[in-house]
């Protein structure tokens, strides 16, 4: 029976630090389409069935996460609410837990968007070493993103696959946020960061480049990419899409378009704001989607995925 | 007359009428003043038609209001009839024009950061400034920025930095809006090396209360301009700025510590009168133990402090302090439980002042994000009560103590925090300082101190604060300083601190600016 519970909004005090890195904020500046605007309307006696519009709008991108001085797990709220509207709850959730003496195997989940370039993914699982996921569980995330109720089985059934698994190289950093709450205890990086590990990657990036984290898989985990990352930047001389707070500038190009929001492909305003008033003459991404909206902003610099820094069989 | 059985004919102007069901409404209750009335409502929806067939569509959803039901203070509380995101200064002025005919109250908010109500729609329309945010041109060989004047500081940050630049000098707060800003004041801790946020405006574009687009500097419209900066948003809406930039740069910030009060806010006048550092403030964490905050922004700078002037101040470094406060809590022991909470706020607040990813060797990269998170983890509460007085450099120190020792029967804990501001003029040729929290008698320096509760987990009653409040606020009237906040909750004072002939030289301005008295009622007039 689901609770609806929607509570973790009562913290928020106002400060609207969560706007500053906030993408909708960035390129809509209405307060109510915005977390902090949605706490407050619900603090104020709007009904979640009042905020639609602003539940809908959100990217799940994580970004005002780290930006609250307070911990407010702001991601989890807005996946409450939209779960609530849609008449599921998170309690609905199978729970599964990983075998701490499993064998450490590790795999790559592709998101669609790597599914389709076969080649980048080929790349990719060579450069790691390790195999690809035959089931993504993309349905299954998508549910999770959109707060509808999956197919009947399937959460269980995705669950199931990754049965022996002690960690998951993910290419939507969404699915960090699911595995905490279904399998707590799977470890799961970011497709860049990972890549980014293997020996010779990091020499390959240049003063001269943009590097563009998956902003989900870093927000996600700020705690642990920031240090990371930081020090990359700090040694490589390659710029990041990280703002004054360290906080990765989502581009909004992997966002599920069904639940509303108006992050298509097509709309370029957030990947613009994050080129603009920085020079480089190369620009490196982690996501796929990501090579897609820079075509679509018709930006004339060369795009690399982080795989192809390693150069082999580059695709 | 029903509420929207509107003639305008029947209303006198610059009247706004209060609802019957206001907060004074409570018969033989005594309570401190707090909320202002709210506004009756009437002529409402004519106004909304009228700006509906404009194609300014008023969001007047419970859910689009209740974002605005209060402010960063968290203690004034007032719902707004409908809320406009205004997008354009043509927006504005519409807007204004409107609500001079029907005599709507309209209130400005920016970042909503003030702390005692004064940018809270009590029941007439919120404006918010905030879709006014883009940067329109950064001038980098004249190092100035045209941009719209609702953006945030820090965004305007995130702009400049990536061409190398900074702004000069804004509130460490991050969400505090430009345009709010200019019309506050705006301190930084580099306020004693460039003045207040509003000393770095060169030009802007004025909505006025009438609904008149006009640009003005100190050559164009001065009057206006010298109106506008500084003028609570009396005297119409900033739409636009044009800023003063600098390139950016690192910091160097060092600490010294002190066990007297008195002796630091000597030290601080000194070296903010000798210039003899980029950036000055005073944090204290008890009446015993006080921080003195120096910073540089180059290196001959820092060097040239510490061959001049550190052997002149008598701060201790963080070794020798520590000696100090061992020693006296060794003669003291019955206060082991102030040394605890002292160890406590020492350990959880200093690393938080250098945190690594915002350091580069000995210098802090983004000053603004490292105090201003630190400012929001550690004082910002669900409510904030900031009371302040602004003085003379004369006066300064005797406030300071007085008001310290109010702080210290209202609350366990508080902080101070002290800062110079840089004056460039007197009130003659600067207009803008009148009426302001540039207090009367000051001249080159003024000085500011907020007296900050740490309210933890403590619920005090709104008496409680208002009644602190004013004991603050008496001093000030006792000693002939201002105030940076007396507007909202705190008007009450303002005949009282700056005398009728000025606040009615004032009234009469803003009348003959503003005919229907609407725009942000309640916040000054
Ligand atoms: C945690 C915290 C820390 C703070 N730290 C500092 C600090 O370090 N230094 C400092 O100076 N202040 C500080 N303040 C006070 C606050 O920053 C100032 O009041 C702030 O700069 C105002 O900016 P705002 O955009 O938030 O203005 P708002 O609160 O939105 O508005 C301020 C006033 O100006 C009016 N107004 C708003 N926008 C406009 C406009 N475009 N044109 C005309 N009028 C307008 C409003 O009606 C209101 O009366 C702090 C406040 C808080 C809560
Ligand atoms: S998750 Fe992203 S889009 Fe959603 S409110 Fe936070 S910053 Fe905005």
């Amino acid at each position: 029976m689901p609770t609806n519970d929607i509570s973790g909004y009562e913290k928020c005090n106002g400060c609207g630090l969560c706007t500053l890195p906030c993408p909708i904020w960035q390129q809509r500046h209405d307060a109510l389409l915005t977390f902090a605007g949605r706490a407050r309307a619900l603090q104020g006696g709007a009904k979640p069935g009042e905020i639609r519009d602003s539940v809908d709008a959100c990217l799940l991108c994580g970004s005002c996460e780290p930006a609250f001085a307070m911990d407010i797990r702001t991601v989890d709220i807005t996946l409450k609410l939209r779960a609530a509207l849609n008449g599921y709850s998170k309690e609905e959730l199978p729970h599964g837990q990983v075998n701490q003496s499993s064998s450490g195997r590790a795999l790559l989940v592709p998101n669609a968007a790597l599914l389709e370039n076969k080649d980048l993914l080929k790349h990719s699982a060579r450069l790691l070493d390790i195999p690809v996921a035959e089931d993504n569980g993309s349905d299954v995330l998508e549910a999770f993103e959109t707060g509808r109720r999956p197919k009947a089985g399937r959460a269980v059934s995705f669950i199931k696959t990754l049965t022996g698994i002690r960690k998951v190289i993910t290419a939507d950093g969404l699915l960090k946020r699911y595995m905490q709450a279904v399998l707590p205890g799977l470890e799961v990086i970011g497709l860049g960061e990972a890549l980014l590990r293997l020996p010779g990657m990091q020499t390959a990036l240049r003063p001269t480049d943009l590097y563009i984290i998956e902003a989900r898989s870093y927000n996600m985990d700020f705690n642990r990419c920031m240090p990371f990352y930081t020090d990359i930047s700090r040694q490589t001389g390659c710029a990041m899409n990280l703002d004054l707070q360290r906080i990765a500038i989502p581009t909004g190009g992997y966002t599920n378009t069904e639940t509303g929001n108006e992050f298509t492909p097509q709309n370029t305003g957030q990947i613009r704001w994050i080129l603009e008033g920085r020079s480089f003459n190369r620009i490196v991404v982690e996501s796929v989607e990501d090579i897609g909206l820079l075509k679509n902003a018709e930006v004339d610099i060369p795009v690399v995925h982080v795989a192809e820094l390693a150069g082999e069989d580059a695709p | 007359m029903k509420q929207d059985e509107f003639n305008t004919t029947k209303l006198p102007r610059g009247i706004i009428p209060p609802d019957p069901v206001g907060p004074d409404s409570l018969k033989g209750v005594p309570r401190q003043q707090t909320n202002p009335s709210r506004w009756d409502g009437t002529g409402w929806n004519a106004f909304v038609a009228e700006l509906t067939s404009r194609d300014i569509m008023i969001n007047q959803s419970l859910a689009g209001r209740s974002v605005y039901i209060t402010d960063g203070g968290g203690v004034a509380m007032g719902l707004p009839r409908g809320v406009l995101v205004a997008r354009s200064s043509e927006d504005v002025a519409t807007i204004l024009k409107a609500a001079q005919k029907y005599t709507v109250p309209v209130s400005v908010r920016g970042g909503g950061l003030t702390t005692e109500g004064e940018c809270i729609s009590f029941g007439g329309l919120q404006l918010d400034t905030r879709g006014m945010s883009n940067v329109l041109h950064i001038d980098e060989a004249n190092l100035t920025v045209r941009t719209e004047a609702g953006i945030y500081w820090h965004s305007l940050a995130e702009a400049l930095r990536r061409r190398g630049l900074d702004y000069i000098s804004a509130p460490l707060n991050m969400t505090s809006s430009v345009g709010g800003t200019l019309g506050v004041g705006g301190i930084d801790i580099n306020s004693p090396k460039f003045g207040c946020s509003a000393d770095q405006a060169i030009a802007l574009k004025v909505v006025t209360p009438t609904g008149e687009i006009v640009e003005c500097s100190e050559r164009e419209n001065t009057e206006l301009f010298e109106r506008v900066l500084l003028g609570y948003g009396q005297f119409g809406v900033i739409t636009e700025a044009t800023l003063k930039i600098r390139p950016f740069t690192p910091i160097t910030m060092h600490y010294f510590y002190y066990s007297s009060l008195r002796t630091a806010i000597d030290d601080l006048r000194f070296l903010v009168e000798e210039e003899a550092a980029d950036y000055l403030g005073i944090l204290t964490m008890l009446d015993r133990a006080i921080n003195l905050l120096v910073a540089f922004d180059s290196d001959e700078k820092e060097r040239e402090f510490f061959s001049r002037y550190k052997k002149r101040i008598s701060g201790l470094g963080e070794i020798g302090f520590a000696i100090h406060m061992a020693a006296h809590y060794a003669l003291h022991p019955w206060k082991a439980k102030e040394a605890l909470y002292l160890l406590e706020r020492k350990r959880s607040l200093l690393p938080e002042l250098s945190p690594a990813a915002h350091m580069h060797g000995n210098k802090i990269i983004d000053r603004t994000v490292v105090f201003s998170r630190a400012v929001w983890k550690f004082w910002g509460d669900r409510e904030m009560v900031i009371p302040d007085l602004a003085t003379s450099s004369e006066k300064f120190a005797e406030a300071v103590e007085r008001g310290n020792e109010v702080c210290r029967r209202y609350f366990p804990h508080y902080t101070l925090y002290c800062v110079g501001i840089k004056l460039f003029g007197s009130f003659e040729n600067r207009p803008r300082y009148e009426l302001s929290c540039i207090p009367p008698d000051a001249q080159n320096f003024g000085y500011g101190c907020e007296f900050e509760p740490m309210l933890g987990n403590h619920n005090y009653s709104r008496d409680h604060f208002q009644s602190f409040k004013n004991e603050i606020y008496d001093i000030g009237v006792d000693m002939g300083t201002s105030y940076y906040r007396f507007g909202g909750m705190m008007k009450g004072y303002i005949r009282r601190a700056f005398g009728d002939e000025l606040v009615d030289k004032h009234l009469a301005m803003k009348q003959k600016a503003d005919p229907a008295m609407i725009l942000n009622p309640d916040v000054i007039f």
